[in-house]
């Protein structure tokens, strides 16, 4: 989680204005400014969803980074309210794109696969009472308070670590082990007063 | 889940902490149940894994130290025991067995062996080799995505999420981290292999006609083009800007599909038909052509190149407006050429010719790099000696026709060109070679030269009412004094930039 920043808002939103005119050197300008930032993100996202990626997948998503934000006369780019940094914001167009690319990239092989015929037999079906505990523990989660849900997923599902977690949710890094501690109480308690 | 996803300046400022309580609160209660916007904040919090080591490339020096340090430390090994072995006493007589001797067995040259063996340097265990690396895959780069996708997707497949583990997830494997280099067997890319190209600052006269369209539809500003989209320069030339700075510009009656090669990572251009214009940014230098079955990378660019689809399918001309040039085929082969020559290519084949008198007619065919507001024409046909746009003889003149981008208005005009010639004076107009009117330029003696170039400037008031004339062309004609033969008089020109007074 960054720290709180001070948006420097009339540099960039200059340097996003001169690009949406069309100034000369105003897009290279931008480009060398914020491609080794957008490069970087997408090869984080791709190393974080463990997703093998080489140079040119990395070079692939900051070309469709910038050629969504100028597409139809820079729509995308001319959205940038500046309400964040420039950079911030090109961060999170990047991971969406690179998300976005690792799910289709996933699909297609997925129904490459399926199209394939199967020469092995089926691995052996998960036992069905470990199946139904995990709907039903997944069901239970849900009902949890939105800061714990959070938590809780972010740390078991995501790894991510307290003190990030922490940051997101604006309180100190010693509250969240008792937080997750009493989601999982909450949990068990459901668990078993339902059973 | 409560709501849609939120937009990626939201998901910005929740990052950067700048999120107030109510924005920090409905991102936080929404990404709770969208597995995509958990991923994404938790991607963007979590700090980035090591870079995994790069692999330096082997230089022949490195090369040719490792093999010296070999030499050296087989000589000093050498050196080392026959030391120690003239030092040692003289070993035993073969048959002779002594008391201290373990293996009685060993015969004279197994001795020999064992003495040698004792001031060999040990050998360090052999590595076991590592396991092999996964599976390169293949660039996915493809077909556009049908729509123009949300901020956030909001996940309607999403990613196979399972209970939740008890310790975090493994790190990442590593990522390939060698910058993937032309492979000497690369093929042409298939159009799966390809990605889309936005176009920035349509100029001119540019279509574009997309798979399955009827006709075409002019481009004006900017536009994003899917990878099989062709484009098209109608009555006059026009063109575009790539987003990495490349620039293309189509003479009239060439088409060309224009996308960016995943695999080389550089602008490339299939060039269907007709001449076009391809000037790289110095950042780039490398683009990769195709026609038909043929296919080049040409590397080592600086400056403009022109292309030209040859009479014959398969065949693409490729004139270096620039320096020099590199060419590299599938069979690794390297052709350089200068901007006084071009490069065949045919089927894979490169092959080197002096440039002919078409591909420098074909030069005055192009008009503008409109790069600033206020220019109207800005060509450098190069920025070195070799190459330029030579007069041509039309109606009993000598002289070079440039068509403009666009028509030009009623204004003060500044012209500034760049040219040689040995011809005492040259006319300037608007207008095409047949028609007559101008402004004379007289050059005085230390202008005139037939190998060193002068430059002038020169204002003019263009008034379309005043004069009639054809304003989407611009021409230079040599003046001769008398009954000359204009083609005794060199002619060329290097730059041409026209620009409209503010």
């Amino acid at each position: 989680m960054a720290e709180k920043v001070r948006v420097d808002v009339t540099e960039e939103t200059d340097l996003v204005e001169r690009c949406c005119r069309g100034e000369a050197g105003a897009w290279e300008e931008f480009v060398r400014a914020h491609g080794p930032e957008i490069r970087a993100v997408a090869r984080h996202t791709f190393a974080r969803m463990r997703s093998v990626a080489g140079d040119h997948d990395v070079e692939n998503i900051a070309q469709d980074v910038f050629t969504s934000l100028c597409e139809d006369d820079h729509r995308r780019l001319r959205g940038f309210q500046g309400r964040s940094s420039l950079a911030g914001w090109l961060r999170a167009v990047a991971v969406n794109h690179t998300l976005n690319h690792i799910r289709a990239e996933r699909v297609r092989r997925a129904r490459s696969l399926e199209s394939e015929p199967l020469l092995v037999p089926e691995a052996p079906p998960v036992e069905r009472a470990d199946a139904e505990e995990m709907r039903r523990l997944a069901h239970l989660v849900d009902k949890l308070p939105s800061r714990e849900r959070f938590a809780l997923r972010l740390h078991y599902i995501d790894g991510v670590p307290q003190r990030q977690i922490a940051a997101m949710l604006g309180v100190s890094e010693n509250t969240i082990w008792p937080m997750i501690s009493r989601a999982r109480q909450k949990l068990r308690d459901l668990m078993h007063g339902g059973a | 889940m409560s709501g849609t996803c939120p937009e990626a300046e939201t998901m910005a400022r929740f990052a950067e902490s700048l999120a107030d309580d109510a924005e920090r609160e409905a991102v936080i209660d929404h990404a709770a149940d969208c597995a995509s916007c958990r991923r994404h904040v938790a991607i963007v919090a979590m700090p980035p894994l090591p870079e995994p080591p790069k692999a330096e490339p082997v230089r022949p020096a490195r090369v040719l130290g490792a093999l010296w340090s070999v030499a050296a430390a087989g000589l000093a090994a050498t050196a080392i025991w026959y030391a120690l072995a003239l030092n040692r006493p003289a070993p035993p007589s073969p048959n002779a067995v002594t008391p201290g001797d373990e293996d009685e067995s060993v015969t004279a040259g197994q001795s020999e062996e064992r003495l040698k063996g004792d001031f060999t340097l040990p050998r360090k265990p052999k590595r076991t080799p590592p396991p092999p690396a996964p599976p390169r895959t293949k660039t996915p780069v493809d077909a556009p995505p049908p729509d123009p996708q949300p901020e956030v997707t909001p996940d309607p497949a999403p990613l196979p999420e399972t209970a939740p583990p008890e310790t975090p997830p493994a790190p990442a494997p590593e990522t390939p981290a060698p910058r993937e280099t032309v492979a000497p067997d690369w093929k042409p890319l298939e159009p799966g292999e390809r990605t889309r190209v936005a176009l920035r600052h349509a100029f001119g006269s540019l279509m574009v006609r997309e798979k399955g369209a009827a006709s075409s539809t002019p481009v004006a500003g900017a536009r994003t083009l899917p990878v099989d989209a062709i484009v098209a320069a109608g009555n006059r030339a026009g063109g575009a800007t790539l987003p990495d700075g490349t620039r293309v510009q189509l003479a009239t009656g060439a088409q060309a599909a224009l996308f960016r090669s995943g695999a080389f990572k550089c602008p490339a251009v299939r060039v269907d038909q007709g001449t076009m214009l391809v000037d790289l940014p110095e950042t780039i230098g490398a683009l990769f052509v195709v026609r038909g079955e043929s296919a080049v990378l040409v590397e080592g660019l600086s400056g403009t190149v022109l292309l030209n689809a040859g009479a014959r399918a398969n065949v693409v001309e490729i004139a270096p407006l620039g320096r020099v040039s590199a060419c590299r085929t599938g069979e690794a082969e390297r052709v350089e050429a200068t901007a006084s020559e071009v490069l065949i290519v045919e089927k894979g084949q490169v092959r080197r010719a002096a440039r002919n008198g078409r591909a420098k007619e074909a030069l005055s065919k192009f008009a503008a790099w409109p790069d600033r507001p206020e220019a109207v024409l800005a060509v450098t046909f190069d920025d070195r000696e070799d190459g330029f746009a030579r007069a041509e003889r039309r109606n009993r003149r000598k002289g070079i026709h440039v068509a403009l981008p666009q028509a030009v208005a009623d204004g003060v005009y500044v012209l500034r060109v760049r040219f040689r010639t040995a011809a005492p004076r040259f006319v300037v107009g608007l207008g095409s070679l047949e028609d007559v009117g101008g402004d004379t330029v007289a050059l005085a003696a230390g202008e005139r030269s037939e190998t060193e170039w002068a430059e002038k400037s020169l204002s003019f008031t263009v008034s379309a009412s005043a004069a009639p004339f054809d304003a989407r062309c611009i021409r230079f004609y040599v003046d001769v004094p008398g009954r000359a033969d204009p083609d005794t008089f060199v002619f060329d020109i290097d730059e041409v930039e026209l620009s409209r007074k503010r």
